[in-house]
């Protein structure tokens, strides 16, 4: 009986160790290929296409420009001085570590630093973005566009509209001063990043677009004007200019994401942008969000819905003028009926789009 | 939930609750795995600033896992929650190479708290998904866990964000668990 | 006896007396629950007259002016509508309670970062930072009236007592085997019960920093204890779904309250502390008679745990919080639901009257606290804001200013 039970065990078939889907990846890409190692006093373009929503490693580089303008799954940038980096879209983090002096564009999901001194970041990020040990920190609000860029956001499944640039958590405040601050809404990118220092551009200066003298990049049309960008400028946390707000939403529809530029446009020089949520908003949401208004409720079951918030003089009356212009049967709006109703729905609506996000 | 809630959470039905610790570094994945652990959408986390606490339930028990902020500047803190763990998991970026030593520090300081002595310890090694990551094999050798005593352990290869790996890390929790009760109503 | 002055209490309303007999200074208070906006002050203060013999026929318009102050405080001034006056990025990690002192001029917060803060209200600035303990500071008390101590109950086992002005510590309080998570003055100021998940409670005297007695018995976590306003009994609530009854002096067990069939989430004495409400898991209220410990009355209808519990100042309504995202509003005397307060979306697990009884005060794990009218049943206000769950809300004793204590780190004060 034992030997047979001896016997039955050396047949034991081993279970197959499991196989998962990386373990049946393809070995053609080579790891080192997304990664920049050392670079000093160099420009590095990776153009779209090129990085293709895979991981990427930037360490130890010095005086460089690194322009990563692709879908990125997540990004980790180390021990870096003196650098430039503009960082198409990133699906997860973004996380800076031990580097000085920096400039940063980037669009994330999360936005990380640790042991930072002296960096400035024009961001566009979904969530809070949070500092560790890092003084010095500058901020502003995410001001890119080139060719490829709007399907590289889709394709890391962010939206231009939840941009949270200007509200950062410090995990280690100091009582006497503060760790970060707002980038001067004067302060222009292209000043700042320096883009059109060199002599042999074809453009010339103050014009925020980058020369031809970047290889290929001036095919992308790489630009940093307002007009341009992808994502809208939002004034966020800076101190409101007027006294009169108003918010106006876009329900979703086959071209809601144009809908929503084209208001964008036709209110530019009238009134400020503070803020923008792309949302998705259940039943009893809408109804508690917008109260004076019942019959607007089922439009926003269609789909996600676009929130502009809105400061200016009179913007109540000019955002009504505009919608009166715009609105059609494929496509409506709701805006506030007063300045002191459209408080009420900004609160609603942030904190509801806060409490989606948090887990 | 309510601050009642966690102080249920906080006592342990022996035999029907488990408390389950997710501790690791800050953006290790520790958050994408109590929602997936959770079935819940692992698209839009925000780093998380204090901590978050979820219940699930698995083989007849109720996991109370509670998924604590891995900043260094609030690591001290992760002591609070050690009291009546039943398992630690320890969530490791296998991407992070830079970090891979400081995980192993932290996860070794961890281990040698008498107030863990004795706790199953599972590994993530997660992020599996991703080009640079280190095999889990390379980590469990970084981390010295052969040389482990003292206690259960396993490391478990896994993506929490593609979810494979995290289910069979439970299994394997769930497993030593149910084993560890056995022997003791065996005494 | 020579009635030497005349004191206001406004919540409840009533009347105190202080007097001098055989040499000695006394109070004594007269409860004026029942007092409406609507009745005549001058017949009200006949009608004292003639009960009580400390007042004279003399002293009647004098009375006459108090009563007629305590109906200004009961009549509800144009509709407060509270606005957000300051967010405190109060501490590095979730809090857990917030309590006032009894001038509402300051508060202290509790939090997973191991210490409790102590803030001015009229500014929102920090005056102290209580460090010490080595684990979450759970539970928080001033000892008012007084508010010049602060007790402190942690998951390291032990309570603390502090200076309130200063910060000093006075005194650690050793003796529990799990971590604290109730406590409460004694209304003397000369006692500090604390309860403990290691399912006893004990009691220690102010002066000495001893420990005067355990009270042992229960076979589960006590998460809720509370002091009667004479202070000589205290009463447990337990997760082994009881509530016990204490002889503070005596450390003795007097009466068990048997009944409930889950966990106790709260237990609370009534005004004059002849009834005790109880909220519970198994998703009931009940009310007990202290005195002979009977349950006097179920309180059915929520579809969820109940979490949360209170009487009004005047004991005449209660108010219960539930899982079922509802607030309830039931009749003391009739024990009836008389409303339903919908409204929140997601489980309510703080719940309190304002002291004037015409606001309940609500907060939900949907991270908002609401301001209901407890006439109508309407929801007035939702505070908005935080972003994570409410965890604790409390208003102060004028009712003018509220509290609320979040998972997100942050205590936000709403004028």
């Amino acid at each position: 009986m034992g030997c047979c039970r001896s016997k039955m065990k050396a047949k034991d078939k081993i279970p197959e160790k499991k196989q998962y889907s990386w373990d049946k990846r393809n070995n053609e890409i080579d790891p080192k290929n997304f990664i920049i190692d050392g670079a000093v006093d160099e420009t590095i373009i990776r153009k779209p296409g090129t990085i293709n929503g895979q991981q990427f490693v930037v360490q130890n580089c010095k005086n460089s420009k690194i322009y990563l303008l692709d879908h990125v799954a997540t990004i980790t940038v180390d021990d870096c001085t003196g650098c430039l980096f503009v960082i198409g879209a990133v699906k997860s983090s973004i996380f800076l570590r031990d580097c000085q002096d920096c400039k940063c564009i980037v669009a994330c999901q999360q936005f990380r630093t640790r042991d930072c001194q002296k960096v400035d970041v024009f961001l566009s990020c979904t969530t809070q973005p949070i500092m560790e040990s890092s003084a010095r920190m500058r901020f502003g609000c995410y001001q890119l566009a080139y060719q490829g860029l709007l399907e590289q956001f889709q394709q890391a499944m962010l939206s231009v509209y939840n941009n949270n640039w200007s509200n950062i958590h410090d995990f280690t405040p100091t009582p006497q001063s503060k760790n970060w601050k707002m980038i001067h809404e004067d302060v222009s990118l292209s000043e700042l990043f320096q883009v059109n220092s060199n002599p042999q551009s074809e453009q010339g200066n103050g014009d925020n677009t980058v020369g031809s003298t970047l290889d290929g990049v001036s095919e992308s049309k790489l630009s940093f004007k307002n007009e341009d960008s992808v994502v809208p400028l939002t004034r966020g946390a800076r101190e409101k200019r007027y006294d009169d707000s108003c918010l106006v939403v876009v329900f979703h529809s086959a071209n809601s994401f144009k809908a929503s530029k084209d208001f964008l446009e036709a209110v530019k020089d009238k009134v400020d942008l503070i803020q923008t949520k792309e949302v998705t908003l259940s039943p009893d949401e809408a109804s508690r969000i917008f109260a004076d208004s019942p019959s607007m409720w089922k439009s926003t079951q269609r789909g996600p819905v676009i929130g502009l918030e809105f400061n200016g003089d009179d913007c109540v009356k000019v955002c009504h003028d505009v919608i009166a212009k715009l609105s059609s049967e494929d496509q409506q709006y709701y805006a506030s009926k007063s300045s002191a109703a459209a408080k009420r729905v900004i609160d609603q609506l942030y904190n509801f789009c806060e409490m989606q996000m948090i887990v | 939930m309510g601050l009642l809630d966690l102080l249920r959470k906080l006592k342990s039905d022996q035999n029907k609750e488990l408390r389950i610790l997710l501790l690791g570094l800050d953006n290790a994945g520790k958050t994408t795995i109590l929602k997936s652990l959770a079935s819940e959408e692992v698209t839009n986390i925000t780093p998380t600033q204090g901590f978050n606490v979820k219940s699930v339930n698995s083989s007849g028990f109720k996991l109370n896992v509670w998924d604590i902020g891995g900043q260094r500047r609030i690591r001290p803190y992760w002591r609070n929650y050690f009291e009546n763990s039943d398992v630690l998991i320890y969530v490791i970026d296998s991407t992070d190479r830079k970090r891979m030593e400081e995980t192993g520090l932290e996860l070794e300081e961890l281990l040698a708290d008498e107030k863990l002595s004795g706790v199953p310890l599972l590994v993530f090694a997660n992020k599996q998904d991703l080009l640079q990551a280190a095999p889990a094999s390379e980590i469990a050798e970084g981390l010295n866990l052969q040389t482990l005593r003292g206690r259960t352990w396993q490391i478990q290869a896994c993506s929490a964000l593609k979810g494979e790996g995290v289910q069979d890390g439970l299994e394997w929790v769930m497993k030593t668990v149910a084993s560890k009760s056995k022997s003791k109503k065996k005494k | 006896m020579r009635l030497k002055r005349f004191l206001l209490r406004y919540y409840p309303p009533g009347i105190i007396l202080e007097y001098e007999q055989s040499e000695q200074l006394k109070t004594k208070a007269i409860d004026l629950l029942d007092l409406r906006p609507e009745h005549d002050p001058a017949a009200v203060a006949q009608d004292l007259s003639m009960k009580e013999p400390l007042i004279t026929k003399t002293r009647i318009p004098q009375v006459q002016k108090l009563v007629s102050k305590l109906q200004e405080k009961l009549v509800a001034s144009e509709d407060h509508q509270f606005y957000l006056f300051k967010v405190l990025r109060a501490h590095i990690l979730p809090l857990t309670n917030v309590a006032f002192n009894k001038s509402g001029s300051s508060f202290i917060t509790g939090s997973y970062d191991r210490t409790c803060k102590v803030w001015d209200t009229a500014s929102g600035e920090e005056l102290l930072t209580l460090e010490g303990h080595r684990n979450v500071v759970y539970a928080i008390a001033f000892n008012n009236p007084y508010g010049d101590k602060v007790a402190t109950g942690s998951f390291d086992k032990t309570c603390k007592l502090w200076n309130a002005q200063t910060g000093q510590c006075y005194f650690t309080y050793r003796g529990h085997i799990a971590e604290i998570v109730c406590l409460a003055f004694n209304p003397q100021s000369t006692v500090i019960a604390t309860g403990s998940m290691d399912a006893t409670a004990k009691l220690w005297d102010v002066q000495s920093g001893c420990e005067l007695a355990t009270l042992a018995g229960h076979s589960g976590e006590i998460i809720s204890l509370a002091f009667n306003s004479r202070g000589d009994q205290i009463l447990t609530g337990s997760f082994d779904h009881t509530v016990c009854l204490w002889d503070v002096h005596t450390g003795t067990q007097t009466t068990t309250l048997i009944g409930h069939r889950g966990e106790i989430a709260n237990a609370q004495f009534n005004f004059d502390c002849s009834l005790i409400a109880t909220a519970s898991m198994d998703k009931s209220c009940k009310l007990w008679d202290v005195r002979t410990g009977q349950c006097v009355g179920t309180l059915r209808g929520h579809e969820d745990e109940v979490f949360d519990i209170g009487f009004n100042s005047t004991g005449q309504q209660i108010v219960s919080a539930s899982a079922d995202c509802t607030v309830r509003i039931y009749d003391a005397g009739t024990q009836r639901c008389v409303h339903v307060l919908e409204g929140h979306d997601g489980e309510v697990s703080k719940v309190c009257f304002n002291p004037r009884g015409h606001r309940v005060l609500s907060g939900s794990a949907d991270k908002t606290a609401r301001v209901w009218d407890t006439a109508t049943g309407q929801c007035l206000q939702v505070l908005e804001g935080h972003t994570d769950e409410i965890f604790s809300c409390v208003f102060n004793y004028e009712g003018d200013t509220v509290l609320t204590g979040s998972k997100d780190n942050t205590c936000r004060i709403w004028r």
